[in-house]
């Protein structure tokens, strides 16, 4: 725990541009709510291997949501089979399915189609959220933390430690 | 573009793009194996998988389907099956091929590990073959006694009814002959008589003529009844005899009948029948079961779809429900159009290796909208030519039909039922057979040259010459007419064999019936000779009364003449 916490504090004060932060968080959070049986799992995982995005920040949060989608499992297949059962999409679906490679997708199964809605409804303002919190942490937060009794404590603390080994 | 793109990244991917093309031959293997063994309920698995991506074909090698009944055993091997395939169709699960090669086809192969799947149900064999002992119908006579007995004896019923008819006609005769002599009467006769030969006087004289007249009438009336008893007794006579006459002949005429009853009649018999019904029934009984496969694989794959048409979300977590939506053009799992076949089939009892082909092999014949047909020649030392074809169409009913055509087909050795067995023979046979919905029609020529026809056991040991006659035909025809159902299937064999059988068969059973007709009217003669015995008695009592008959009629006629 105290590791994920450093190693968190450490994304956060370093170099890296917020935007391949944020991009990590969101395909982190892309890749752990996708089930594997989906040819766009593949997708996405090559996407990651292309764009700049922080690998280990992607993966922290890609277990994250691992949990959070073995969480919001039944809430996800709900979702999915409104959308594929609702009659004025029925159209759409239907030429999907003459198409092999919608067929690859499984866009017809409730937890994919329930997983894509909620990865394309979350992407932009947890995209955009991070960014900016990452900013105005750099910004306002990280000097005044510094100062802090407690930042001082912590320093000759084991999370220091552990942070500065990560750091090295 | 610097800041988004990570360049080490895309030979990253190129790299795993390279890895999945070396992997996918395995992952391609593994995939078939497990939709096969999910499809057909039974292990299906694979030696190797090769693709050529410039030819866009598939080659699979060492292919094992287990026999869900028997796990150690594999239903169908297939040595090589090369597919042109579409790779978009293969990606999305369909085994789709214009042209496919399926080479070293072989049934039952024992396998080296067992195909029992977890899901699979043993289902206890029910089939009951029944091994009916087979006679020559007709020719084992029954024993005599069980035969011919009092209860069921027509001469026996005849004597009883020639008793009853003596018994009754003396109590007749006795009693009217009785009422005739009535000794009181012909003293009252006599008294009225001399009561009117007493009259004297003119008065006197004519109040005895109305008396005269009075009794003569009487007697008259006597007289006539004298006569009529008469005539009676002489037709009951002319009856006994003629009774007597007909058991005398009755033994004779019993057996004759009896011997119709037990069937021992020659020129009806069905040897051929007899001989390739059993034989016929177990070859329909193949045909049903290789239906029944058929309808089995369509009901699993039925199954298979229904079950992915479920609508309501699976509770179970990270799998999710696929709902199924309509295709414009919905394709089958497994569909190949044209297909070059070869293989053996030594493994379901039959000497032949095969080569032919096969088109609109699939699992959904719905799906294809084509029937399936196989045309194969096959090839034996035994056979000089053979082909056979086959059609099925399950798109709406259940139609199969079968045509063959074999030329010189050697036999040794072909044990037949009834104790028969083929030395040898050259077999030639057509014929077509078809199923409509366990609906079966068919019709089937044979013919049988170069026959040597054998038999064993005790069936012809009393019928030496039966034996021999048949063992001495060296051409036997048969046509087979098949219909009824594929349950309850009617044979009709019609064949040369019939009539030589036959023809020895009257000579056999006409000397037989000779010395066994005499022996069942000796033993009915036998049976009621004591009743004949006692009945002489009865006869001579009744027939003695002719004379007391005839007396009466003598007697009205005396007094008659007096007055």
């Amino acid at each position: 725990m105290f590791t994920i916490l450093a190693k968190l504090l450490q994304f956060l004060n370093s170099n890296q541009n917020p935007h391949q932060l944020a991009l990590a968080v969101c395909f982190g959070l892309a890749i752990g709510l996708m089930p594997g049986f989906s040819i766009l799992l593949i997708l996405l995982l090559m996407m990651v291997c292309v764009i700049k995005a922080n690998l280990s920040l992607l993966v922290l949060v890609w277990g994250l949501f691992e949990a959070v989608a073995y969480i919001a499992d039944p809430a996800l297949q709900q979702l999915g089979y409104v959308l594929l059962s609702a009659e004025p999409l029925q159209s759409i679906w239907f030429s999907l399915a003459q198409s092999n490679f919608w067929a690859l997708t499984a866009f017809n199964n409730t937890l994919v189609m329930g997983s894509t809605l909620a990865i394309i409804a979350l992407w932009l303002p947890v995209y955009f959220l991070i960014r900016v919190l990452i900013v105005k942490y750099r910004q306002k937060i990280q000097d005044t933390f510094k100062q802090f009794k407690i930042t001082q404590l912590l320093k000759g603390s084991k999370i220091f430690h552990i942070y500065q080994r990560l750091g090295n | 573009m610097k800041d988004i793109i990570r360049w080490p990244g895309i030979v990253f991917a190129l790299l795993l793009v390279c890895l999945e093309y070396f992997l996918l031959e395995p992952l391609l293997k593994l995939m078939i194996e497990e939709t096969g063994s999910r499809a057909l309920s039974t292990s299906v698995t694979l030696d190797t998988v090769q693709i050529d991506w410039s030819e866009q074909s598939l080659t699979l090698k060492g292919l094992e389907v287990a026999d869900k009944e028997h796990p150690m055993t594999n239903m169908v091997e297939v040595d090589h099956l090369a597919l042109q395939i579409d790779a978009l169709d293969a990606l999305t699960g369909h085994l789709i091929s214009e042209q496919a090669n399926i080479l070293g086809i072989q049934f039952n192969t024992p396998r080296s590990e067992s195909g029992v799947q977890d899901s699979t149900e043993k289902t206890a064999d029910k089939s009951s073959e029944s091994d009916d002992p087979v006679s020559l119908p007709g020719l084992d006579l029954p024993d005599i006694d069980s035969l011919v007995s009092k209860e069921n004896s027509l001469t026996y019923k005849r004597y009883q009814s020639f008793r009853q008819y003596l018994d009754e006609s003396k109590v007749t005769y006795k009693a009217r002959l009785a009422a005739l002599k009535d000794k009181q009467k012909i003293a009252d006769y006599k008294a009225r008589f001399k009561d009117i030969k007493k009259a004297k006087g003119f008065m006197e004289i004519l109040n005895s003529a109305s008396k005269a007249k009075d009794l003569k009438n009487d007697i008259d009336k006597d007289l006539s009844e004298a006569q009529q008893l008469n005539r009676d007794f002489k037709q009951t006579k002319k009856e006994v005899k003629r009774r007597i006459a007909e058991l005398k002949n009755s033994p004779q005429q019993e057996a004759d009948q009896l011997l119709k009853k037990v069937g021992v009649e020659n020129g009806t018999q069905k040897i051929s029948q007899l001989i390739f019904g059993p034989e016929m029934k177990a070859h329909i009984e193949n045909f049903k079961k290789w239906i029944n496969s058929v309808n089995d694989s369509d009901a699993n794959t039925d199954e298979n779809t229904e079950s992915n048409n479920a609508k309501k979300p699976n509770p179970e977590r990270g799998k999710g429900v696929f709902v199924q939506f309509s295709q414009k053009n919905p394709l089958p799992l497994v569909w190949f159009k044209n297909t070059q076949l070869s293989g053996d089939l030594s493994g379901i009892g039959q000497e032949f290796s095969f080569k032919g082909t096969a088109t609109h092999l699939t699992d959904q014949q719905t799906l294809s909208g084509k029937p399936t047909s196989l045309d194969l020649d096959l090839k034996s030392d035994l056979v000089k030519n053979a082909k056979v074809d086959i059609v099925v169409d399950i798109r709406t009913d259940q139609k199969l039909s079968l045509s063959f055509d074999v030329i010189q087909y050697r036999l040794d050795q072909k044990p037949l039922s009834g104790n028969f067995t083929i030395d040898s023979a050259l077999l030639d046979t057509q014929g077509s057979i078809s199923s409509i919905n366990d609906q079966l029609s068919g019709n089937i020529n044979a013919e049988l040259n170069a026959v040597s026809l054998k038999t064993s056991g005790d069936t012809f040991k009393k019928y030496p010459s039966i034996e021999q006659a048949l063992a001495d035909e060296e051409h036997i025809t048969a046509k087979i007419a098949l219909e009824g159902t594929l349950e309850a299937p009617k044979i009709d064999i019609n064949s040369n064999l019939d009539s030589i059988f036959n023809s020895v068969l009257k000579k056999v059973v006409d000397a037989q019936l000779a010395g066994y007709k005499v022996q069942v009217t000796e033993k009915i003669e036998t049976m009621i000779q004591q009743e004949l015995n006692s009945s002489e008695s009865s006869q001579s009592e009744l027939l003695g009364m002719g004379g007391d008959i005839a007396g009466s009629q003598d007697l009205f006629k005396n007094l008659m003449g007096k007055l």
